[in-house]
């Protein structure tokens, strides 16, 4: 089996606080990886390692068979990120941030011209091109940050809550791209809290509790050995342990 | 209310302390974050022994006044320029919304909205809030003990009158502050009518020293003096006509009538009226200043409610090229770097700051020339000098005094937009190297329109000399950039650059350390051509000089910017932070 990213013993400390600790990551190549993980349980913080934003305390990463650590450039050059923040130029218009991301890819001009227009099409941005990205809503900036992701083909794609915010439509739409991706070869490695979303794409899962990976396989994997039926909610929430949390009654709100 | 204002005070204080606090920062960054935070508090600190000596001063006069009556009023000078200095100490605390960054504006709004407090208490809460302004702060602390000393000199009644009207005074102008930040609040509620306030502003501030030397009365103008002795004269004539009249008097003669309606001044005749004893004056200024109270609170109020149910807006389409891709090259780059340029000097330009530190010089020049010529001042050049020449070096440094808010901070500038440039295929030296060619096209834009705006006005002189002029002004950005770019990395901010104020201020230890280095780079260049042309008097060595000048700052430039590549990948992640408002 071929992986398009594997880890071993990454770590990531803020000081004191352990954000990442010695996760393992095993990501097959062609696989739609579902990466989950409570709020602060260092999600963000494991794609920041790996796309490059910020460097792993201890720990190797290997990307495509390339150590991003050694050569980051040429790692960038086959993978696209939608990070946390969206990353956009809030003075560019849609088209001018694709054309400068095109370029910085090296694309030709008719390459870049036919792909953005299917780009815009599809994100439904085809009208707002025009427009700054500092008028654009949260939803339009974030269809226009997966544009920017898909627009060089990338091999590996990163996904930071990329259904976030999102309407049902363009949220289908986006779905239906991403599988297709995925069944033409490509990897995409993507974190949600829409735990439906993940089930009915991913194949393969990893959990991250308080910095640590707590599970790891293919979604079959996942549900072998437990009760039949079980949604991977349920799953998730035996996982995490959130059972505990939940005894908390809050018996003075009305 | 007073719990209110406690939380509103508990809470700003926590915000103030928060900014020091964070796990994810590495220590520089800490420190510029300090030092950010403490050089407008030291600004502050600065103006305690001004806030003393007004206090004092202003006892002391009104310990003199309630002793010697209002015969020390009608004749003293004192009096005459506590007017002046109300009157123009309300202006200044006016203008000072408009160019810091207005207050009530964005989430800090909402979040207030969403909190059970009523809207009139929400609205006072703001109003009280102006009381931090520095300039409000000067002004307030004698207006209080002005009356204090009144009545300690032995006016009571006159004491409680002061008090009273310093009372209603320093409320109108919390009111016209709160006015002012709140109509320009609303103002920016829309992006693009916004910058284009800001433009104005920036422009209209600009100009206005140039316009008082263009249009206003100026020393040197023979029709000008001669009024002034008709005036002079005519005052004396009135004196020895009317040997009764006092000087505040003679003043009001001489001033527009529509200012008897100032708060100021109105503060001042009740003052004044109080000492006197005279009951319908005091009844008369107590209204007018009771009428302003009024009146200004009434348009506070309305427009706070307005910019509270007013949301933010956009400014629409760009309306360029209907979707079209124009990938422009810089000429000598590959794509990467080119790209990166590019994106810094079209992102520049379509922020006020960029705008106005790009096309603003050449006219500011070109004011300046016009002064210089009015006033037929003559200069004895040396040959082949002209003062188009000195209008374009002159350009160039103001060019990079302008553009400094982008130079100093041209990584956190860019906002999310650096992510997006860290997740892509940019080695940090091409990077590095698109910034500086970005922020060198921005600066040549503004230097060559100062020279054509030089060559316009004054073309003649040596050629030979009009390009070792340019060379010159060249030879300032290769030195000056790298050093922005060193000050970008130790003192990164998040900054809108369409904003006055401190939101589109670079940090300001950089901007310190930074408007210090200009003048300085300035100096080698300027003693090598000047010595070639006045020692050595010939201007092809003069050239020459400043040719060999411009060859040694581009390679000083390229080697500094080498050196800094390891620098900004020890700093990237926190760069990063920094840009993302984190």
């Amino acid at each position: 089996m071929s992986l398009a990213l594997e880890t071993t013993g990454l770590t990531r400390r803020f000081g004191d606080l352990v954000a990442v600790d010695s996760v393992d990551l095993v990501v097959p190549s062609g696989s739609f990886y579902g990466f989950l993980g409570p709020n602060g349980a260092g999600k963000s913080t494991t794609i920041k390692c790996l796309t490059g934003l910020l460097r792993p305390s201890e720990g190797q990463i290997r990307i495509l068979d390339i150590d991003p650590l050694k050569d980051p450039v040429a790692v960038k050059k086959i993978t696209g990120v939608v990070p946390e923040d969206l990353a956009l130029f809030d003075r560019l218009t849609a088209t001018e941030t694709l054309a400068f991301v095109g370029q910085i890819h090296g694309l030709a001009k008719q390459t870049l011209h036919e792909r953005v227009e299917e780009l815009l099409q599809i994100m439904a941005l085809a009208d707002r091109r025009d427009h700054l990205v500092t008028d654009f809503s949260h939803g339009m900036k974030k269809k226009l940050a997966l544009a920017v992701a898909l627009l060089p083909a990338p091999r590996l794609l990163f996904l930071d809550e990329p259904f976030e915010g999102i309407d049902a439509v363009a949220s289908q739409q986006i779905r239906g791209l991403l599988k297709s991706y995925v069944e033409r070869g490509g990897t995409i490695f993507l974190t949600s809290h829409i735990l439906q979303i993940v089930e009915t794409l991913c194949d393969q899962i990893g959990v991250i509790q308080n910095g640590r990976l707590v599970a790891q396989g293919g979604m079959d994997q996942m549900r072998r050995g437990t009760e039949d039926g079980r949604t991977l909610e349920q799953i998730f929430l035996d996982l995490v342990g959130a059972e505990s949390d939940t005894a908390a009654s809050l018996d003075w709100l009305t | 209310m007073l719990r209110t204002v406690r939380a509103f005070t508990w809470m700003r204080w926590r915000v103030a302390r928060n900014t020091f606090r964070s796990q994810k920062r590495d220590t520089l960054e800490q420190l510029s974050r300090v030092l950010a935070t403490l050089a407008p508090f030291f600004l502050v600190l600065m103006l305690v022994p001004t806030v003393l000596v007004l206090s004092v001063g202003a006892w002391i006069l009104g310990s003199q006044m309630g002793k010697a009556g209002s015969v020390l009023i009608h004749s003293s000078w004192p009096y005459l320029m506590i007017r002046a200095g109300l009157a123009i100490g309300t202006i200044v605390v006016l203008i000072a919304p408009m160019v810091r960054s207005s207050r009530g504006t964005g989430s800090e709004t909402t979040r207030l909205l969403l909190l059970p407090i009523r809207r009139p208490l929400l609205h006072l809460s703001e109003v009280i809030g102006a009381l931090s302004d520095p300039w409000l702060g000067v002004l307030v602390p004698p207006l209080l003990v002005f009356p204090i000393g009144l009545a300690m000199g032995g006016e009571l009644f006159g004491g409680a009158l002061a008090l009273l009207g310093s009372v209603l005074f320093v409320s109108i102008v919390m009111l016209a502050v709160s006015l002012a930040s709140f109509a320009i609040a609303l103002v920016f509620r829309k992006r693009r009518r916004a910058e284009w306030f800001t433009i104005v502003l920036i422009t209209g501030l600009s100009m206005s020293g140039f316009a008082f030397g263009l249009w206003g009365n100026h020393w040197g103008d023979d029709l000008v003096e001669r009024k002034r002795e008709a005036r002079r004269a005519e005052i004396e004539r009135a004196a020895e006509k009317e040997p009764g009249r006092v000087p505040s008097e003679h003043f009001d003669s001489a001033i527009p009538a529509a200012t008897r309606v100032m708060p100021s001044e109105s503060y001042m005749r009740l003052v004044k009226a109080g000492v006197d004893g005279e009951g319908a004056q005091i009844a008369l200024e107590l209204l007018l200043l009771g009428s302003w109270t009024a009146v200004l609170y009434a348009g506070s109020r309305w427009s706070y409610s307005r910019l509270l149910e007013t949301p933010e807006t956009g400014g629409g389409s760009s309306g360029k090229g209907a979707g079209e891709i124009k990938l422009r090259r810089v000429p000598g780059t590959n794509p990467v770097v080119s790209s990166v340029a590019m994106a810094t000097m079209r992102l520049a330009l379509r922020t006020v700051r960029g705008k106005t530190g790009v096309y603003l010089n050449c006219v500011v020049v070109g004011f300046m020339y016009f002064l210089l010529a009015r006033g037929k001042t003559t200069f004895d050049l040396p040959d082949g000098l002209s003062l188009g020449m000195g209008i374009g070096i002159l350009g160039g440094f103001f060019t990079l005094l302008s553009l400094q808010p982008i130079l100093i901070n041209i990584f956190a500038i860019d906002g999310s937009g650096l992510t997006l440039q860290a997740l892509s295929p940019v080695p940090t030296r091409d990077l590095l190297l698109g910034k500086f060619i970005g922020g060198g096209l921005l600066a040549l834009i503004s230097t060559v329109l100062c020279f054509a705006a030089g060559i316009a006005l004054d073309p003649s002189g040596s050629p030979l000399l009009w390009l070792a002029a340019a060379f010159l002004t060249a030879s300032l950005f290769p030195v000056f950039a790298p050093i922005g770019m060193l000050l970008s990395l130790i003192f990164p901010k998040v900054a809108d650059l369409s904003r006055m104020g401190k939101d589109g201020n670079p940090q300001p230890i950089a901007a310190f350390i930074s408007t210090f280095t200009v003048p300085l780079l300035m100096v080698p260049p300027g003693l090598l051509t000047a010595g070639t042309l006045l020692v050595a008097r010939s201007i092809p060595l003069t050239l020459a000089a400043a040719v060999l000048w411009f060859c040694i700052s581009a390679g000083l430039g390229a080697l500094t910017l080498r050196s800094l590549v390891g620098f900004y990948d020890r700093r990237r992640e926190n760069l990063l932070l920094v840009a993302a408002g984190r």
